[in-house]
């Protein structure tokens, strides 16, 4: 049995103190589903575990802003698979959040805790990078914000220092008529961690957006495969060029869920599938 | 003959105490004064123990006691069903990574697992063997070279053949000749519930509390161990939570009795998840096969080495090779000239043991597989082939061993019926269908008592356990039926060693035939106890035609009830009725398995894939399985062992696999690497259905099941793979990544 100390703050303030006070020998608990395992494996042994649930500014929900959507603290992935504002304008997000563990971890497990844990596959980053996400972060000193691409450092490692805290996730409006879709290959088809994860956009006016899972130290956007298919995203032979640049931007390892081969080859194969996912739908009319 | 209970759908006995979380494992025990014990394991696979150290431990807070080989009095004590090879814990050398070197007790879990932390071995590394190739290499390092009475020969235990024709004289004949190597993997049982046992001294000799699913294997193993008398060892078996073989044979019981005995005291050694994958697993096995076919399709011989490579110790293991050899030439075929080798290697891996199929999957996988190969070469469906090579009921398949004793084509029809079978199929979509095949433990005895009490409840006493499958149950419906009684009178208590009699063990799908029979018999001796009670009363006269049913006993003179019979005979408050039952398996001396088959347990698979070509993945779309089960007592529980095991096939088809690395080291030894199906794999069609022609050995002509559904799947699923997608695939798990380098010969 592990020890440690149980604080639920009120508020803000209280929050921050506890933070402030404690730095690394405290983690912070959303929805636990990550956090329990790192305590009982021995990966964190925190002094105290600072609970999320009873501060009252704290959202639990997607709010919708005029210039996008912000996803609260504690929005379960269940909640964010299944809002229609998010299955409909980002459509990769709530499919790669359906994707996630199993109906019980999504259920408690959180997007935003999803996010902190940086896991190289994890499915919602890979996803959320299709949106300009831009994370709102607290500290006892004051809010910061930062872009998502920058606050991810590599396996496990972010840019929020042991005082802070993420407290939403803001996601601008995409531009109107943008389609996506997300593409997870895993070793079965229930609780699995990604071999590979494929996230794509496609706006209207031929703009595409790239990111790939589990293929790196961090999931990234695949900028030059994007250029190559800008403004002429329906070429077969254009889309081949642009898949081998996503390729050569992939660094995947090989590990006992597959080889780094394999992995080059699926990041291909699963993004022919993405594109002409995201292609069909927007054709379909329905992201319009 | 109507039936009031069997073959009915009756609720499982067990289902609402286990739905709610009553059910009391063996995680659940506490005593008073228990100590708690945990192991501190080997990090290699192969080394000489220099030294540890656990001074630092022994005056930790909470800790009473620290156990390595050097605190035994004597030498450590060895264990085994089969070979006593396994010591309690190591004691010059460990063999497998994970292997128990040393243990703590202490009075809470914490402090003993705290306490592991100040343990420090000091080992000399040797070479690891983890492979067949590197077990029979020239030089291969001997693991069991200091074993005494051993007859190791480059690592092999033993080994196994059998023949029947010739298969050299009839190679001229054959229109087809088809060699082919097959390898299976090794595959962890993943029973959710972690292995537990609770030991402590009673009269002299010592009580074990754990989910083992043969008790009285363990009573032996143990009192063979310990030097105790079978008197002095009691086996109380816990709600098993999960077995699949697992947990059929003794793993950390005979070092719990051990402690108990030492110390005085109740000891509890409860395991993680994770540690299981360090206590059991499925052989693995690479099978050489030659199949010779005349040009109609029709089998002509095999010749077959197989080698399954066994653990660091026997555990059950050259059983399971006995039997995998026994039908590994013929599968359920005619096959006129057989030959088959079969050895058992050990390594320096987790103990190989009993696993769901025993022996067959592993075969099964060749043997069909050969067959799907040789229907291409000769121009006919897989259906068809199969066809060709059944026997009819009655007809002979291995020589000297009981005829087929169900209408085999049948079933098998049946299987591609439902199936669409011969339906055009759309782009990389495949079918196939395989047949499953295996022979329950052959000469085995289970013993039943059934007590009618004076209210006319019913007490059944058999050494069967419950893990699941629904014994439990189907002695219910049995008794029910025998007494027409309602299923909640009769109460059944299992495998308490000091309380029922003998059962060789719950396994080989054969509890049903052989302790339904037993319970069946006792419930007929019962009642024949009866019907002299009531003659020797003059109730009735002894030519006279009664009616003994429903709790009364109806004669010309009139109808009396049970309890009042007991009362009248034996007085108030004083009756009670015990009758005996036995079966016995057909005993022969002269067999090679020391008997006949009581039943031949068959089943029939047919699966449909969709191959996605670009990344490999495979999605079983439907699967079909039909049993020849005789008789199904209760068919949604014979239907769910059914699906479960075809469920559990599918994983060492598509995705399981342990994974050792050249040290030898376990790689995914835990459920986040070690992955299974979930509800989410499961084929989004799945369906069961039965061939019910009572033509088996055990009540109302049933034959077991359980074990079946687990054999055939992997053979049906990769053909219909190179059915859908053109790739063959001889080596399980057919992992997308491998399809995937099939398909774009990477």
């Amino acid at each position: 049995m592990k020890r440690f100390n149980y604080a639920e703050p009120k508020n803000l303030v209280e929050l921050v103190a506890l933070l402030h006070q404690y730095g690394a020998s405290a983690s912070i608990l959303a929805g636990g589903t990550d956090l329990i395992n790192h305590i009982s494996h021995g990966k964190r042994s925190p002094k105290i575990v600072v609970s999320l649930r009873g501060v009252a500014e704290l959202s639990n929900t997607v709010i919708e802003k005029s210039e996008g959507i912000e996803i609260g603290v504690l929005a379960t992935l269940t909640t964010v698979a299944e809002h229609p504002l998010v299955r409909q304008r980002y459509t990769a997000l709530a499919e790669a959040a359906v994707k996630v563990g199993s109906k019980q971890i999504r259920n408690r497990g959180t997007v935003v805790g999803n996010v902190c844990n940086a896991s190289p596959a994890a499915d919602t980053v890979t996803a959320l990078l299709l949106f300009d996400p831009v994370l709102s972060v607290l500290a006892e000193t004051g809010r910061r914000t930062v872009a998502l691409s920058d606050f991810l450092l590599g396996p496990g490692q972010t840019s929020l220092a042991a005082d802070e805290l993420v407290e939403s996730i803001f996601l601008p409006t995409p531009i109107e008529g943008t389609a996506s879709t997300y593409r997870k290959l895993s070793r079965r088809e229930g609780v699995d961690l990604a071999t590979v994860g494929v996230a794509t956009s496609v706006e209207w006016s031929g703009n595409i957006r790239i990111a790939l899972g589990a293929v790196g130290p961090k999931a990234f956007r695949a900028v030059a495969a994007e250029l190559q298919l800008k403004g002429n995203p329906r070429d077969m032979d254009n889309i081949e060029s642009a898949i081998r640049l996503a390729q050569v931007a992939a660094e995947p390892i090989s590990d006992l869920r597959a080889s780094n081969e394999y992995r080059r080859e699926m990041v291909g194969a699963l993004l022919r599938q993405a594109l002409q996912q995201a292609l069909a739908r927007c054709k379909g009319g329905e992201c319009k | 003959m109507s039936l009031e209970f069997v073959g009915k759908n009756i609720q499982r006995t067990d289902v609402v105490q286990k739905v709610t979380g009553a059910t009391r494992y063996a995680n659940d025990i506490s005593l008073e004064g228990m100590l708690h014990g945990k192991l501190y394991r080997s990090e290699h696979a192969h080394a000489r123990i220099l030294s540890i150290n656990t001074d630092l431990v022994r005056q930790a807070e909470g800790v009473a006691a620290v156990f390595t080989a050097k605190d035994f009095s004597a030498s450590v004590p060895l264990f085994g069903p089969v070979t006593e090879d396994q010591p309690l814990l190591a004691e010059r050398e460990v063999k497998f990574h994970g292997e128990p070197v040393a243990v703590v007790l202490a009075n809470t879990a914490e402090a003993a697992q705290n306490a592991l932390e100040g343990i420090h071995a000091e080992y000399e590394i040797l070479p690891a063997i983890c492979t067949v190739e590197a077990a029979l290499a020239e030089g291969a390092p001997l693991l069991h070279a200091e074993a005494t009475g051993l007859s190791c020969n480059r690592n092999i235990h033993s080994s196994y053949s059998y023949e029947w024709g010739n298969v050299e004289e009839c190679r001229a004949s054959c229109a087809h000749i088809i060699h082919n190597t097959y390898t299976f993997p090794m595959i962890h049982h993943s029973m959710i519930e972690p292995y537990c046992v609770i030991a402590y001294p009673q009269h002299g000799g010592v009580v074990i509390e754990s989910p083992v699913q043969h008790p009285f294997i363990l009573r032996r193993v143990i009192a063979s161990a310990l030097k105790l008398k079978l008197s002095q060892v009691r086996v109380i078996p816990t709600d098993i939570g999960g077995g699949f073989g697992a947990k059929g044979y003794s793993k950390y019981e005979p070092l719990a009795a051990y402690l108990a005995l030492q110390t005085g005291k109740p000891v509890k050694l409860s395991l993680s998840m994770n540690e299981s994958f360090f206590a059991a697993r499925r052989l693995s096995a690479r099978v050489a096969i030659e199949s010779g076919f005349d040009a109609k399709g029709v089998l002509v011989f095999q010749d077959v080495v197989a080698d399954y490579l066994i653990g660091a110790y026997a555990d059950a293991a050259p059983r399971v090779v006995a039997k995998g050899a026994y039908l590994g030439g013929c599968g359920p075929y005619k096959v006129p000239n057989v030959r088959i080798k079969a050895n058992a290697i050990y390594s320096n891996t987790v103990p190989a043991t009993a696993a769901r199929g025993f022996g067959m999957p592993q075969m099964v996988w060749a043997i069909e597989s050969q067959l799907n190969e040789a229907c291409r070469r000769v121009g006919i469906d897989a259906l068809e082939i199969r066809l060709r090579n059944l026997p009819d009921k009655g007809e002979v398949f291995v020589p000297g061993d009981t005829p087929a004793d169900g209408d085999w084509k049948q079933g098998l029809k049946k299987a591609a019926a439902m199936i669409d079978w011969g339906a055009a199929t759309q782009k990389n979509i495949g079918r196939s269908i395989s047949i499953g095949i295996k022979n329950p433990i052959p000469a085995a005895v289970s013993n039943a008592i059934v007590k009618l009490h004076a209210d006319d409840s019913v007490t059944v006493a058999v050494g069967t356990t419950e893990m699941g499958q629904g014994a439990r149950t189907v002695f219910t419906q049995i008794a029910a039926e025998a007494f027409l009684l309602p299923v909640d009178r009769i109460t059944v208590i299992m495998g308490d060693t000091a309380a029922v009699p003998f059962d060789l063990c719950t396994a080989g799908s054969r509890s049903t035939v052989s302790m339904g029979n037993a319970v069946q018999q006792a419930c007929n001796d019962v009642l024949r106890q009866l019907r002299e009670m009531a003659q020797e009363l003059e109730l009735i006269k002894p030519d006279e035609e009664v009616k003994i049913s429903g709790g009364l006993v109806t004669g010309c003179g009139g109808v009396i009830s049970y309890p009042e019979l007991l009362k009248k005979y034996l007085g108030f408050n004083q009756g009670e009725v015990v009758g005996k039952g036995i079966f016995k398996g057909t005993k022969d001396v002269s067999h090679v398995l020391g008997g006949l088959t009581d039943f031949w347990e068959v089943i029939f698979t047919a699966a449909e894939v969709k191959v996605e070509p670009e990344t490999g993945k495979v999605t079983v779309s439907k699967l079909v399985n039909v049993s020849d089960l005789g008789k199904a007592i209760n068919p949604i529980q014979a239907k769910s062992q059914e699906e479960g095991g075809s469920i559990m096939a599918m994983g060492h088809a598509l995705m399981e696999q342990l994974i050792y690395d050249d040290k030898g080291l376990l790689k995914n030894g835990g459920s986040l690497d070690y992955r299974i199906p979930t509800a989410m794999d499961v084929p989004r069609s799945m369906q069961s259905a039965f061939i019910e022609n009572q033509d088996g050995p055990g009540p109302y002509g049933a034959k077991g099941l359980g074990e079946s559904g687990a054999i055939s799947p992997a053979p049906a699923i990769a053909d219909a793979v190179r059915d859908a997608v053109g790739v063959h695939i001889k080596d399980l798990p057919l992992t997308p990544e491998k399809i995937w380098r099939a398909l774009h010969k990477r």
